[in-house]
């Protein structure tokens, strides 16, 4: 009662002003497309000739893999995230570290491994070709989907062990006392609670699959972004991608619907009271769970680092790729650094309207986040190119369009952490600071920023390591003259010249791995003290 | 000191407060009672800067803080004590207090102060929650009482301690606040915190201030039979006046200057007593026991129910006929 | 300790992009002023593949050039995008369709006779848009034990015969295969490729994803031949001379020789003098001596230039004749896709 009461209380006007800017940073690519689809007037036209029953099956087979690799992720995250938990995992802080790093692989690099893998001559093509299987075998929907969910999974694990580790046992034991099972006492009790991050988790994962190209072309696997890609790049018919691309807006759309649905109330709110958290442990069954975790690790960590070596020493005679990589490295780390602050740094303000002044904007400003988080970075780098060109010419082709691009991308994947960290932040506390006389950016440095820095160091992360493995974006937007180790990674195996490619394959795995490993280890510590 | 005139509030199509004003002079302890809901935490909240009112002004020490101007709650000099305390979870107890004495002269020495004043001194360097609940309430009064606030408002602020913690944390504080004649608004729905706590008794139904003064002319004398029974037990029966005589089935009573005609009397449960040499006659159908007083439930042979409480501990057997008289004043409503 | 850490990595992450900033800042600085002393040149041909000619023309000449490397078909995309305002003064693409389908839509600048002139009026565009440097042409790889040239067949046509069931290897996923159709489809018709298609896979053949992994299985001899480009071969052959494999090149005008091309244009037709000349200076450089010896014997593509000749271990171009045909017309590929997926080749 009270809470909805104050939830009427107007924005302060500039927070609106600067949430409304960033809204109209995000609406754009909708608007560049918007544009394109009508101009010219063969809007019918184009629509009719587009979808055909063709489309129709694209449209169903991207909606099929995000749904099957939402799940998928979903339920490895919250198996990991209960693992990792539990008191009595062995090697549990080093279990919960690896299962963050498969994040840093990027997915066309996981695809090309694991085609290399079982292709005759690979790791595993002596296996598989004793089984029977053709040498193209690996390739198609389900490894598609196998791929996208070995590297993207820690998109919901992250949010899901987040959740987890907020949830308050007693709901779980009043259900236990009400005379419930065990399952049904996680089912009532605990679920509920962690809906909201399942869900997050869900869309994020679904979403990357619904945008991704690069893997998904390479196991050959067409789905609605081919159609989108072809237009654009294969029959050069601008009206045609921008149709097409509205059409997968309208998918976005109906994931976030259902998304919202599935969200239903959130129960959040505790009223500043404390959280007595759920303590578990495996038990007897404790070696198995490692087991479980250390074969994903072999999946999604060993065999691509195993892979991307082998190539290296294959080709390490005849190449010295280590030369042209000082500049690629310093430009990656340059530009995740910058998306990853300026992106977290734009989530702020929009996690504080939604949080405190829940409104529509803020609701939009979510949605449309994720709208740019799920089309396809080719769509928002042309997207920037036409904006830039109009608003700031002197700008194109700078480092500044490009980040300004991340944060379209990539916005959606800071708002969550961010917000849940808002969530976190009792009202009363800042309304009894203001009450002692603090003004707004003591109090924010003073009392938020204590509070919601976890969330924020969880969404720098994200946005790090989604920057510094961008493609499609990097390629339009980055100004002449530049690489970043993933055009470089992209340059080499686009030529199948995987030795050249596996260098700064490495360099960017370990820029994002060694950066996980040091901010969940020192959460992980800040945890403890 | 503190100047409410006019005050209104609403939320969406709920009024929330309406037309509430009172003036408090320096020093003075004022608690605003009501229940739950009643629309006293908004008030207090507008008081505090939190929210803004509709219509109305408040002055605090002379200058207008809401009206045509509002004035932010960080420049408004006023203390908040809230119901959960708000206590700044990742600082310690010295650093809270600390917290709002920024940029003025001496704030150490003023720390070193408030946490002699509260005997916190041993608990300094303690994050608040490795405090009691009783530790917490002193650290939160004296985070609020360190920029020497112009007014204190205190919401509820023993609302989250148990019953004989919150007595000996309730007295302690008023003690210290009374000590330091700092001006105090107190929210409570508590009728024995308000009633002893009060220089200054304001009771709050539904969004008005329904009645205001010290706080045994309210108990007393209440304007009107919601603001009795909020205060305490009490009695009502149909009456009738006729020359300034009411006549009712307790008997007959003055009643001075009230018109002609039906009305209702209320009797406060404890002025109604067991008497040998008692015209009226009831039995005793049911009782309770508290300790330091008991009720018991009398039924009079027209079928009124009544209630009786008493300070000694033998009260009539039930299902006994017992003599009863009215000894306390008797409050005529409309 | 942990502290410590704490401190250093916050100060780290706050530094590092305002320790960076003052480098972007120059650079930013100099794309404004530099317009007059440095092109952009939008690359769709790897780094690999086409820098050290760049590093020789700006050593040759002290020009400066900018390169923004990418994909032909997503550079083309973005120079629709970019319209009059793009910052690029060359496109170099490694497909002619790219370029068709940029001339079609107004893009790109007409070049002068003298320097298109330098290349076979097969390599060009014939309204003078756009020019080749070098040749690329597609060949039949086959395993040098497992079959020989005087049972290959006169014409791609014939090897839906069922005597190559289970021989063949390719990769319809493949641009230059792709183009290969586009091309077959302009030549033929659509009905006779569809027909051909089908014949092919009724032969089962062997789906790869690209031209190398079909090269190094005929060499390994999984299969005994393959439709691919004809330059992957000699990358094998230089790292093992024994390697079992050659081409094969259709004779008689066949479609699967066609010769496709990796050219140069200026993709802006309102592009200022003081750039144009910078251009032109460029793709001069592009159709001379040094640049056309490093493609022939470094990519061992064919250089189009009239007078040099490509590495010694290829037949000269004269000697493969390509279809004639307006390799402009090579840009209908989504016509080709779609029937690629009708006939089940790509999913």
């Amino acid at each position: 009662m009270q809470t909805n009461r104050r939830s009427r209380v107007q924005a302060p006007a500039p927070l609106l002003i600067v949430c409304s800017l960033i809204g109209l940073l995000v609406l754009s690519p909708l608007v560049y497309l918007f544009i394109r689809a009508f101009e010219g007037g063969g809007f019918a036209e184009t629509v009719s000739a587009i979808f055909g029953t063709d489309t129709l099956v694209y449209g169903l087979r991207s909606l099929g893999l995000a749904a099957v690799v939402a799940v998928a992720s979903v339920s490895l995250s919250i198996m990991l995230a209960c693992f990792t938990l539990a008191d009595d995992l062995p090697f549990r802080r080093l279990c919960t570290i690896l299962a963050v790093c498969p994040l840093a692989v990027p997915c066309y690099v996981g695809a090309a491994v694991y085609i290399g893998v079982f292709s005759p001559g690979g790791l595993l093509g002596g296996v598989t070709a004793s089984l029977g299987l053709s040498p193209g075998w690996f390739s198609g929907f389900w490894a598609s989907a196998f791929v996208l969910t070995m590297f993207v999974y820690p998109l919901a694990y992250l949010p899901i062990r987040a959740g987890l580790r907020r949830v308050d046992r007693s709901p779980y034991e009043a259900a236990r006392m009400l005379g419930r099972s065990r399952l049904m006492a996680i089912r009532f009790g605990v679920l509920p609670q962690l809906r909201s991050s399942i869900v997050s988790g869900g869309l994020l994962v679904g979403l990357y699959a619904l945008g991704e190209f690069g893997a998904v072309s390479l196991l050959r696997c067409n789905t609605f972004t081919r159609v989108i890609y072809i237009q654009y790049e294969s029959a050069f018919d601008r009206t045609g991608a921008a149709v097409s691309s509205l059409a997968l807006v309208g998918l976005i759309a109906l994931v976030l619907l259902l998304g919202r649905w599935m969200r239903g109330t959130s129960y959040q709110d505790r009223g500043g009271r404390g959280v007595s958290p759920l303590k578990w442990n495996i038990g007897h069954w404790r070696w198995g769970a490692f087991l479980v975790c250390l074969c994903l690790v072999v999946l999604a960590i060993v065999i691509p680092l195993l892979s991307l070596f082998s190539w290296w020493g294959r080709g390490s005679g005849s190449i010295d790729a280590s030369s042209g990589l000082v500049d690629p490295l310093v430009n990656s780390l340059f530009l995740a650094l910058m998306a990853g602050v300026i992106v977290v740094v734009l989530s702020i303000p929009i996690a504080l309207l939604a949080t405190r002044y829940p409104s529509r904007l803020s609701g939009m400003i979510d949605r449309m986040s994720h709208i740019g988080f799920g089309l396809p970075g080719l769509v928002i780098g042309l997207s920037l190119v036409f904006v830039a060109l109009r608003l700031v010419p002197a700008m194109y082709q700078s480092w500044f369009i490009l980040i300004l691009g991340y944060c379209v991308l990539f916005l959606a994947l800071a708002i969550g952490p961010v917000r849940a960290g808002f969530e976190q932040a009792s009202r009363t506390v800042d309304e009894a600071a203001r009450t002692l006389g603090a003004g707004w950016w003591r109090r924010f440095r003073c009392l938020l920023l204590p509070v919601v820095r976890p969330g924020l160091f969880g969404a720098f992360l994200l946005v790090f390591i989604s920057t510094s493995k961008e493609l499609p974006c990097t390629l339009l937007l980055s100004p002449a003259g530049t690489h970043t180790l993933s055009t470089r990674v992209w340059q080499y195996t686009d030529e199948a010249m995987y030795a050249e490619a596996s260098l700064p394959a490495l360099a960017l795995i370990f820029l994002s791995g060694v950066l996980v490993a040091i901010l969940t280890w020192r959460e992980e510590l800040l945890e403890k003290s | 000191m503190i100047e409410l005139s006019g005050i209104a509030k609403s939320f969406g199509r709920h009024p929330a407060v309406s037309d509430v004003g009172f003036a408090l002079d320096k020093g003075v302890f004022a608690v605003l009672f009501g229940p739950s809901g009643c629309g006293k935490s908004t008030l207090l909240r507008m008081i505090a800067g939190l929210e803004r009112p509709d219509h109305g002004t408040i002055a605090i020490s002379g200058r207008l803080v809401s009206g045509d101007v509002h004035v932010p709650p960080e420049s408004r000099q006023v203390g908040l004590v809230f119901q959960d305390l708000a206590l700044f979870p990742n600082m310690t107890v010295a650093a809270n207090i600390a917290f709002g004495l920024r940029g003025a002269s001496g704030g150490s020495s003023r720390v070193e102060e408030m946490l002699k004043l509260l005997r916190l001194e041993p608990l300094r360097d303690r994050l608040p929650h490795e405090l009691s609940g009783g530790e917490q309430q002193r650290v939160a009064v004296a985070r609020s009482l360190a920029p020497d606030p112009d007014v204190l408002l205190l919401d509820e602020p023993f609302a989250n301690l148990d019953a004989e913690l919150r007595a000996r944390v309730r007295e302690e504080l008023i003690e210290i606040l009374k000590r330091t004649a700092t001006t105090v608004i107190m929210v409570t729905h508590d009728r024995e915190e308000a009633l002893s706590a009060a220089d200054e008794l304001m009771v709050m139904i539904d969004g008005t201030l329904v009645q205001s003064g010290d706080s045994r002319e309210v108990y007393e004398q209440p304007v009107n039979k919601e603001v009795g029974l909020l205060l305490g037990d009490g009695n009502l029966v149909e009456g009738l006046v006729r020359d300034e005589i009411v006549h009712c089935c307790l008997g007959e009573f003055p009643a001075m200057s009230h018109p002609d005609g039906a009305c209702e009397l209320f009797v406060r449960s404890e002025h109604i007593e067991c008497s040998t040499d008692a015209s009226l006659s009831a039995r005793v159908v049911g009782g309770d026991y508290y300790g330091h007083d008991a009720s018991a439930s009398l039924l009079l042979a027209d079928g009124t129910a009544l209630s009786l409480r008493q300070a000694h501990g033998d009260l009539p057997i039930i299902g006994s006929q017992i003599g009863i008289r009215v000894s306390g004043p008797v409050c005529i409503f409309d | 300790m942990f502290h410590h850490l704490n401190k250093i990595i916050c100060s780290l992450a706050v530094m590092l992009p305002f320790l960076m900033l003052p480098q972007s800042a120059t650079a930013l600085s100099a794309d404004a002023q530099g317009q007059d002393e440095e092109i952009i040149i939008y690359s769709g041909r790897k780094e690999s593949l086409i820098g050290p000619v760049i590093a020789q023309y700006m050593e040759a000449t002290g020009n400066k050039v900018k390169v923004k490397y990418g994909s032909t078909s997503g550079m083309t995309a973005l120079l629709l995008e970019e319209g009059d305002a793009t910052p690029a003064s060359v496109f170099v693409a490694q497909d002619a369709g790219a370029l068709g389908a940029l001339a079609k839509k107004n893009r790109l600048h007409k070049l002068p006779e003298s320097l298109t002139g330098r290349v076979d009026a097969r390599f060009r565009s014939p309204s003078d848009h756009w020019v080749g440097v070098t040749g690329r042409a597609r060949a039949v790889v086959y395993n040098v034990n497992r079959t020989s040239p005087s049972q290959m067949p006169t014409s791609i046509r014939e090897f839906t015969d069922p005597k190559w069931k289970g021989r063949i290897g390719w990769a319809p996923g493949n641009g230059s295969f792709q183009a290969f159709v586009t091309g077959m489809r302009e030549r033929d018709g659509d009905e006779a490729t569809e027909a051909w298609l089908r014949g092919i896979i009724a032969n089962e053949p062997v789906v790869y994803p690209k031209n190398t992994a079909i090269v190094r299985a005929v060499g390994a001899g999984e299969v005994d031949l393959g439709f691919v480009n004809h330059y992957y071969l000699y990358r094998f052959l230089k790292e093992d001379p024994d390697f079992p494999a050659r081409n094969h090149f259709m004779p008689g005008g066949d479609p699967g020789s066609l010769v496709n091309v990796a050219g140069v244009c200026i993709p802006n037709p309102e592009l200022d003098d003081a750039r144009k000349a910078k251009a032109m200076e460029f793709m001069e450089f592009l159709l001379a001596k040094d640049a056309q010896d490093y493609f022939a014997t470094k990519t061992y593509e064919y250089p189009l230039v009239d007078g040099i000749q490509p590495s010694v271990e290829m037949i000269g171009l004269e000697k493969i004749q390509t279809p004639d045909m307006d390799l402009s017309n090579l840009d209908d590929l989504e016509g080709t896709l779609v029937m690629l997926r009708k006939v089940k080749a790509l999913p």
